[in-house]
């Protein structure tokens, strides 16, 4: 269907800078009016890339929990706390749960979703390796938390994509 | 805030019959509160009188500062009567008859001046902006050096589960991290593995020792404070107080731009002569990280709101995406 979404956003912005914005006339109407233009901007670059950014996103982090699995698997076998092992069962619940019946489309929402969940499980297994820090042969430890803080650098970097081109500016 | 309604209160409070509201204006940006500048007229013994009035209350959905309006009112009151420059604060109103728009307020004196600072980044006004650092820095002298527990700030925790009291000097950073950990926890509206990781660092890093248990202003900035030429003539902005260690407010103070009036060290040296108190540069360093993952919280709690639909200001939408420019200077300095 045309016009597209970023077609229209692009309409929306040029016809509020024009038309709107100059007769903005408090500090507070000037400051929405900015507020307006710097997220119709972020919309602007987010609506094309944010599927697929999320898509790549969530895929890094179910190969995180799959990494995690293969360092930490010997803390199953050696009866580590309750707590590791807690979390390492959801862990591996989380990367074999499926957000989506097979075959249909993944929209931003749901996959949304899914990366907030598996967000939320890489947050959970990184506090309790922390906590039970000295459980953990101090080799596996590091290895594991390494493996997560790249993981976390990356996600960054996608983001960074879709903020960094807008955020330079005043955002009110 | 509806005129009538001013009108209404102010008559009661002053308890004149002919008051008039003849200026109300909303203070920009006002983004984590409400501050309304009022000025009145009314006949007071026979004479006419002019006063002016500083209304203060949250946004309709709330606050972005996850601590109560009355928090402020209350560190306002135990300032009174110390050498730190402040407007008084004459009413807290919680009567349901009295509310604005169903919201709770408290109002202050209103004192002239200016929030802005004249020529920033113009060399041409190098010594006038010098003359400024210091007069900030001495300020922030008599703030840090106020008896707390003469001034009933001991009270506080009576009051407030957020207002925590140091036993010693060594857990001024570790009290103040721990809470806002939970803060954070309980007001961000996703997940943020990045920020679990900066908390460890800062757990890691955390100041072992304060030079003692200190008034600590929070979001302490130069454009916080009322200006009359290069005189504070009143210190604003108390929603973030509590007791701590003062490395903090010059990290605040050094990410709100302090250094663009003087270079921050020599702002410091300055401090710590008229004060007498040393900030640990290590201190320093971890409070850069910490204000910022503070500041960060904050901004979530906005975006939370702005996701629930409470509060509705495109600027707070725009401000969660500002937010993650701070997560990212928060993981280049914690080498993430």
């Amino acid at each position: 269907m045309r016009p597209s979404v970023k077609q229209l956003i692009a309409g929306i912005r040029w016809s509020f800078k024009t038309y709107a914005v100059p007769d903005l006339s408090s500090r507070l109407g000037q400051s929405t009016g900015r507020s307006i233009m710097v997220l119709l901007d972020h919309l602007h670059e987010r609506v094309e890339v944010e599927g697929q950014l999320l898509m790549d996103d969530n895929e890094d982090m179910r190969s995180l929990f799959e990494t995690l699995s293969n360092f930490l698997s010997p803390l199953f076998e050696q009866g580590a706390g309750t707590e590791i092992q807690a979390a390492l069962g959801r862990m591996r619940e989380k990367a074999e749960k499926q957000f989506r019946a097979v075959g249909s489309y993944p929209g931003v929402d749901s996959l949304t979703e899914e990366n907030e969940e598996l967000k939320r499980t890489v947050v959970d297994v990184f506090r309790v390796l922390q906590q039970h820090k000295g459980s953990v042969p101090e080799e596996m430890y590091l290895k594991a938390e390494r493996a997560m803080r790249d993981q976390m650098r990356r996600q960054l970097d996608r983001e960074h994509q879709w903020i960094e081109p807008v955020m330079g500016k005043r955002p009110y | 805030m509806k005129q009538e309604d001013i009108t209404k209160y102010l008559s009661y409070r002053l308890e004149a019959n002919d008051l008039l509201v003849t200026e109300q204006q909303r203070v920009f940006p006002g983004i984590s509160r409400e501050t309304w500048l009022v000025d009145v007229e009314f006949e007071q013994d026979g004479q006419p009188t002019k006063r002016g009035f500083v209304f203060r209350l949250d946004t309709p959905g709330g606050s972005i500062v996850p601590l109560p309006l009355s928090y402020e009112y209350e560190v306002y009151k135990r300032l009174r009567g110390t050498d730190v420059r402040i407007a008084d604060v004459y009413w807290y109103e919680r009567e349901s008859q009295w509310l604005m728009d169903g919201r709770e307020f408290y109002v202050r004196e209103k004192v002239d001046g200016v929030l802005d600072i004249p020529h920033l980044g113009d060399p041409a006004y190098r010594d006038m902006h010098i003359i400024m650092a210091k007069e900030h820095a001495e300020q922030m002298a008599k703030v840090h050096t106020v008896d707390w527990r003469e001034q009933g700030f001991g009270e506080m925790a009576d009051l407030y589960p957020e207002w925590l009291i140091p036993g010693d000097e060594t857990e001024c950073a570790r009290l103040d991290l721990e809470l806002w950990e939970q803060i954070f926890y309980e007001v961000q509206p996703e997940p943020y593995p990045a920020m679990t990781y900066a908390l460890s660092w800062l757990k890691e890093k955390c100041p072992q020792r304060s030079p003692g248990i200190r008034l600590v202003k929070g979001n302490n900035a130069m454009t916080e404070e009322i200006w009359q030429g290069t005189r504070i003539v009143a210190m604003s902005d108390w929603e973030l107080t509590h007791l701590g260690d003062p490395a903090e407010d010059w990290a605040w103070a050094a990410q709100q731009g302090i250094g663009q009036l003087w270079e921050l060290d020599k702002i410091i040296d300055h401090y710590q002569q008229v004060s007498g108190i040393q900030i640990d540069p290590g201190n320093l360093a971890y409070f850069r990280v910490f204000v910022l993952f503070k500041a960060f919280t904050c901004l979530q709690a906005g975006s939370r709101m702005f996701i629930a639909g409470n509060d509705r200001r495109v600027q707070l939408g725009a401000l969660a995406f500002l937010s993650h420019t701070f997560l990212e200077q928060i993981v280049k300095l914690t080498e993430l």
